[in-house]
């Protein structure tokens, strides 16, 4: 184990024979967890989660107050959720404008990415108390006309940086043809990416019915959350390339999200009796469950969507089995977009038998 | 998943690559998400990129915790095995 975690792809030497897969989990932390306060717990949480800390220390908090019988203000709730919507932004366009260029074996856009980065910590600075917002029954009041500016930002910055148009003239896009057109006209990474996939015939990779006809592949990747977008839902049956544009979409639509939850039209999740807290991170649902007894954590799981995805039945491996009858050089290239369609943040190698 | 390791920055190249050291171990990482890296800076690293600076203690804080749960040692190993 590492602490990041790993998947290995083998290839076959045989065209055709099954393409191999092993998923090395991270290490276990939660052990860290056991004996410990709720209040030390959370402080731990973001410490040894560096990636997506603040969806980690959402569905902990969310975890910890269920299982105390706690139950926050709702605009404290509110506040949890808006800050793990925006690093969800900052991921997408990270992998937008970072990753996606290096599957072309081209360099991203550094600007924009820390643009990107910024956004997390100025919107946290349009809320009072917000650097506590993930302690137990926690206080937190928004500065909504600042948030409502920041959010403006958000959205100027996704059309420049990602969309290369509005955003809501991005999503009235329908079917194969019109996203190819706007991938041919729109002057962006990731414009550039899927027209990329498009015009190397890999767009359309690993098409299968994730859900329901029958396939049984279990699928806790962001693209699930999205599936039912008018958009998505014009492309058919989610094959890599529209794994790839769910996020798109996510990003989308996240500015026009979080004004809704801010301004109380969709609702936050709450803590749950259970002890679970569930969250959606960027690249899937992550859940935590805590057992609290007599002011002391006594169990404590994390459920990564990772594991979920990686798993001997989930969607990495059935999508890997689409590849298997390609020619060595491409069922290269196809492996790593398989990884990056399905969780861009997990540590892997691809190894040719 | 989402576990990053803090290490401290030993060495700057060109191209946004920085060197870092963990308990002694080195591995080159990209610094492209980040402005201004110096050589003393502590940063989290993950998947082979500096995420954002830490300080000393919080970076001090996270390794005790690491080798807490035993996740320093498994990474020190799998860093010592790349950069064999």
């Amino acid at each position: 184990m590492t602490a990041e975690g790993r998947v290995m792809i083998d290839l076959p030497a045989t065209p055709g024979a099954p393409v191999g897969m092993t998923y090395l989990p991270p290490s276990d932390v939660t052990r860290l967890m056991i004996g410990k306060t709720p209040e030390e717990v959370l402080k731990i949480i973001p410490l040894v989660h560096g990636v997506c800390a603040t969806a980690q220390t959402h569905a902990s908090v969310l975890a910890l107050e269920g299982a105390l019988g706690i139950k926050p203000p709702k605009q404290t709730l509110s506040a949890r959720q808006t800050l793990t919507m925006m690093e969800c932004l900052r991921e997408h366009v990270l992998r937008a404008i970072i990753d996606w260029p290096k599957l072309m074996g081209q360099r991203g856009g550094v600007m924009a990415a820390r643009q990107a980065i910024a956004f997390p910590p100025r919107f946290q600075a349009g809320f009072t108390g917000a650097e506590g917002a993930f302690g137990l029954n926690a206080e937190v009041a928004a500065n909504l006309p600042h948030l409502a500016g920041l959010l403006d930002d958000a959205t100027a910055f996704l059309e420049t940086a990602v969309f290369g148009e509005a955003a809501d003239v991005w999503l009235s896009r329908r079917g194969h043809d019109q996203l190819r057109q706007w991938a041919a006209a729109a002057d962006t990474t990731a414009a550039w990416f899927v027209g990329w996939l498009f015009d190397t015939g890999r767009f359309g990779i690993a098409a299968f019915p994730a859900f329901g006809a029958g396939d049984t592949a279990v699928d806790a990747t962001s693209y699930v959350r999205r599936a039912s977008d008018p958009l998505l839902a014009s492309l058919g049956a989610p094959a890599i390339g529209a794994r790839f544009v769910a996020r798109l979409v996510e990003l989308a639509r996240l500015p026009g999200e979080i004004r809704g939850v801010l301004i109380g039209e969709t609702s936050a999740p709450a803590p749950l009796a259970s002890g679970r807290g569930e969250v959606e991170a960027a690249r899937g649902p992550l859940l935590h469950w805590a057992r609290v007894e007599e002011g002391r954590v006594r169990e404590y799981r994390i459920v990564p969507p990772t594991a979920c995805n990686f798993a001997r039945q989930g969607i990495a491996s059935r999508c890997l089995e689409e590849i298997a009858a390609m020619d060595r050089e491409e069922q290269q290239l196809c492996a790593h977009l398989v990884v990056n369609a399905v969780d861009p943040c997990v540590a892997y190698e691809v190894r040719a038998a | 998943m989402c576990l990053a390791i803090p290490a401290r920055v030993v060495e700057l190249e060109d191209g946004d690559i920085a060197v870092v050291a963990l308990e002694g171990v080195k591995k080159r990482i990209s610094t492209v998400l980040l402005e201004d890296v110096a050589i003393g800076d502590y940063v989290l690293i993950h998947v082979g990129y500096a995420l954002h600076k830490v300080s000393p203690e919080e970076a001090a804080r996270t390794l005790q915790l690491m080798a807490e749960a035993g996740v320093l040692e498994e990474e020190l190993a799998e860093i010592g095995e790349s950069a064999a």
